[in-house]
């Protein structure tokens, strides 16, 4: 039988941060309840909520939720308990993007290292969904390991690591250096390892002054307006397109 | 149906807050609320959750089934 009109079925996931999202607007107007001259506000510590819907599983596996319509019958009953935390708790418990050392999507990678859904689903399930996050894991116990617990076949994770191991130029931003001059940063992964990465600005090889494996900072010579980059990490090579601000009396 | 963020506000706008003030001596000051009700629920757009009040004692079989919601508010310095 179809779901009757006006019900839609949300990812539990999708309707958890929204409620999340909702509960925190919902501090933020209690906590403007102050009363003139009585400096105390109000704020929800706790909430319970039981919510009559029908749970569903989709093609991909995922687990919906859809509200139960009038006069629908068997219902579940989803029981929620709500309850503030504090900040430090909050962030001990959350995964900071900032620390993701590759935070390039697994996505990226599905053809290249012969990824199917139900790989992709099993990572993700297991709170994996960066390059970064596989590596961590892969480096902490080992590759055989993961591929045995998550029951991904151990070549699919050796050739998703491989693939992910490659230099890669994500995005170039231009910087002032200390005299003015226009110098260029080159974001991506795997741009450097152990000694000076080489690279070229259209062709031509230019100074690198900073290498970390997420990022360059290259100095770009006085003619170079635009053009290919080119990053030589031992045998590979990843690619990029620069272009810097016109500098005053210098004609390309 | 209100988003139940708006929900949970007009909630606390409808309990009483404190009693009494100088004119009689005393006063009473709320510091923690506990709501018990039942609940017309509904996931919406984006997941979001609608939801409001039972409009009556009586029920016709056009409304939702009816969920519960449970809230501790409580007061302090902001």
């Amino acid at each position: 039988m179809n779901p009757p009109r006006n019900t839609q079925a949300f990812p539990v996931e999708e309707f958890l941060q929204a409620l999340t999202s909702q509960l925190d607007r919902a501090q933020d107007s209690l906590a403007v309840k102050v009363r003139a001259g009585r400096p105390l506000t109000w704020a929800l510590k706790d909430l319970t909520l039981d919510l009559r819907v029908f749970v569903e599983v989709d093609a991909r596996g995922r687990v919906l939720m859809r509200s139960a319509a009038p006069n629908e019958e068997g219902a579940s009953t989803i029981h929620l308990n709500l309850t503030t935390i504090t900040r430090p708790v909050a962030e001990e418990n959350t995964w900071s993007a900032q620390d993701d050392t590759d935070p390039r999507s697994l996505d990226d990678f599905r053809a290249s290292a012969n990824i199917d859904d139900a790989t992709q689903r099993k990572l993700e399930w297991m709170g994996i969904r960066t390059v970064g996050q596989l590596r961590q894991v892969s480096q902490q116990g080992d590759a055989r390991r993961v591929a045995a617990m998550s029951g991904i076949p151990a070549l699919n994770l050796q050739a998703l690591l491989s693939a992910s191991s490659r230099p890669a130029v994500t995005s170039l931003e231009v910087v002032s250096g200390n005299d003015g001059a226009p110098l260029l940063k080159v974001h991506g992964a795997n741009l450097s390892e152990g000694p000076n990465p080489e690279v070229l600005l259209d062709g031509d090889i230019v100074e690198v002054l900073e290498h970390r494996p997420e990022q360059l900072l290259v100095r770009p010579r006085e003619h170079h307006r635009e053009g290919p980059v080119e990053v030589r990490v031992g045998a590979h090579r990843a690619t990029g397109y620069f272009r810097l601000p016109k500098r005053d009396g210098v004609e390309p | 149906m209100l988003r139940l963020e708006d929900l949970l506000s007009d909630l606390l706008d409808a309990l009483p807050a404190d009693a009494g003030g100088a004119d009689v001596g005393v006063r009473v000051l709320v510091t923690e609320v506990d709501v018990e009700l039942p609940l017309e629920a509904r996931i919406g757009a984006g997941g979001h959750l609608r939801a409001s009040l039972p409009r009556g004692r009586w029920r016709s079989g056009f409304e939702l089934p009816l969920g519960r919601l449970g809230a501790r508010f409580t007061r302090g310095a902001p």
